[in-house]
């Protein structure tokens, strides 16, 4: 079981999974220790307990990653994962043994307009000039991209160059994965919502550009909210499923002006609410926030780290929508930055001295019950790119996770890592049938 | 007062399919008929429950549903309910001398 408590926990300095001193006999792909695990192979974080698989080994190539904290990288039955592999070949990875079957390569930044149907577990569908384009997973080999299949073509034109990387175009708790925003470009109107499964396309449209920079949108789990992130900050647009029609006004809900791009993930609670979660590093100490969509900045959950890290925390941020984990938001801390500042690194001194609360982990955050399932050091340092930094994905149905890591393994300044996952514990569920009710009842 | 509470486990799901990942049942309690503010959550299997410290003098009234992981919640059971003990106070004639 991974840890639950709130102590301190830095990596081992010693035996066959030390993370310092990071030369020869450490625990990294450079240095091919017999601990290290091969591609398919795994290993047992020695602090947390969690079973970890390596499904990609690209060492020690420039790695072209984009995992990026969306659910759906994943497959909708958690056995498949997309990757843009080094050598710039796209394709669906397995999660259990890293084989993998090739899908079409559609253009540098097109794994951000691409995902897997959450309503169908053999399809990987993406953006092409008005139309959603898809392959059928059981149709695609390791040698051949199968068939290529048009989904739905629309009257106008949509924007397939950005979709934003961290989050899910289409809604993903249990009967809501029906529901997909449609990034239509702005000279043709803008976001639009369409009911997949009954071929209904919204009345409305929101027309924040979907191409200007730092604009991204996304849609909450339980297609409650439209959610468009922009310089004016995070916006909700409720969504008229009985007219069946979108707003083209919002309202903002977070007006942080430092508030971290479109990094966070969104839950929708057994309460009833939404929440935008993430690891706000603009605060001292770090603080972890579920903020309620429906408020305006309104933190109604915060969790501060105590000593917060000396440089800065970055994060990527993901919530599966299903299963026995859609209370929680997974959360990751990356130290980014100059590696000497941090402490972090490749120095002399020894980096887990003084090691912080959640510093290098993946961990999830039930926040409305303050506590915590803490499941592996990530172990990526020198996060300057993105390709180094983790970006976990957790599966739809909350099963599974998905992270980069380069182990320290690479020259300082070098792109590579490998990817990884590791099954959360979460059930999985598109169970909604309730149990029968109990009968006989009596006081004896 | 104490109340000794049992069911039937849940062996189906609504639709009379094989329930699979029950998680427990959640027993409430109430001092009106319908309304039960107050709950404690039994793991599954088990199917009995002890509610202690209820206040004598009045009727208590319990229901009990379950729940599977997800967690989706069932229908409440039958209710049932006990009157605390209630002291009866006897008046008499006075006895003089």
């Amino acid at each position: 079981m991974p840890l639950t408590d709130t102590a301190i926990h830095s990596p081992p300095t010693s035996g066959a999974f030390a993370y310092y001193p990071p030369t020869s006999g450490t625990f990294q792909p450079a240095n091919s220790p017999a601990s290290f695990p091969a591609l398919g192979g795994t290993y047992v974080d020695p602090v947390f307990t969690t079973t970890i698989r390596r499904v990609t080994n690209e060492y020690p190539s420039v790695s072209n990653n984009f995992t990026y904290a969306n659910p759906l990288r994943w497959s909708k039955d958690s056995q498949w994962f997309i990757h843009a592999y080094a050598d710039n070949t796209r394709a669906m990875v397995n999660y259990l043994t890293g084989a993998r079957k090739l899908t079409p390569n559609i253009g540098s930044d097109a794994l951000q307009n691409s995902f897997f149907d959450p309503t169908d577990a053999d399809r990987y569908c993406y953006f092409e000039g008005s139309s959603i384009k898809y392959v059928k997973i059981s149709e695609c080999t390791a040698s051949a991209i199968g068939p290529i299949y048009t989904l739905k073509t629309f009257a106008f034109a949509l924007d397939t160059s950005i979709m934003g990387g961290s989050h899910s175009c289409c809604a993903l708790a249990v009967g809501k994965e029906r529901y997909w925003l449609i990034p239509g470009t702005i000279a043709s109107g803008g976001w639009r919502l369409w009911d997949r499964i009954s071929d209904v396309l919204y009345t409305g449209s929101i027309a924040v550009d979907p191409g200007a920079s730092g604009s991204y949108g996304t849609i909450t789990p339980d297609a409650k909210f439209i959610i468009m992130f922009g310089p004016g900050g995070k916006v909700r647009y409720p969504v008229d499923h009985v007219g069946k029609t979108i707003p083209s006004t919002g309202t903002v809900f977070y007006n942080d002006a430092n508030s971290g791009g479109d990094h966070g993930c969104f839950v929708s609670h057994s309460n009833g609410f939404n929440y935008f979660c993430r690891v706000n590093s603009n605060y001292n100490p770090v603080r972890l926030e579920a903020m309620r969509i429906e408020g305006l900045n309104q933190a109604e959950f915060t969790f501060n780290v105590p000593a917060g890290l000396g440089c800065p925390y970055d994060h990527n941020d993901t919530a599966p929508g299903q299963g026995s984990g859609s209370n929680y938001a997974i959360l990751t801390c990356v130290v980014s930055g100059n590696q000497d500042n941090c402490n972090d690194g490749k120095g002399a001194t020894n980096p887990t001295s003084g090691w912080q609360l959640f510093k290098q982990e993946i961990f999830a955050w039930n926040f409305s019950a303050g506590t915590f399932i803490r499941f592996a050091h990530h172990r990526s340092r020198e996060t300057f790119f993105y390709p180094q930094s983790p970006k976990p994905s957790i599966s739809m149905d909350g099963t599974r996770v998905l992270f980069a890591s380069n182990y320290g393994g690479a020259a300082p300044g070098a792109q590579y890592a490998d990817l990884y996952t590791f099954d959360t514990g979460f059930g999985a569920s598109g169970d909604t049938t309730p149990p029968a009710a109990p009968l006989n009842l009596r006081i004896i | 007062m104490i109340v000794n509470l049992v069911w039937d486990a849940v062996t189906t799901d609504l639709g009379g399919g094989a329930l699979t990942g029950l998680s427990g049942y959640r027993v409430f309690h109430g001092t009106f008929s319908g309304v039960y503010p107050d709950f404690v959550d039994v793991s599954a299997p088990t199917t009995t429950y002890t509610w202690t410290g209820l206040t004598d003098y009045q009727r208590h009234f319990f229901v009990v549903e379950a729940f599977d992981a997800v967690p989706n919640y069932s229908p409440v059971s039958n209710e049932v309910s006990k009157l605390g003990p209630v002291e009866v106070q006897l008046f008499g004639g006075v006895q003089c001398c």
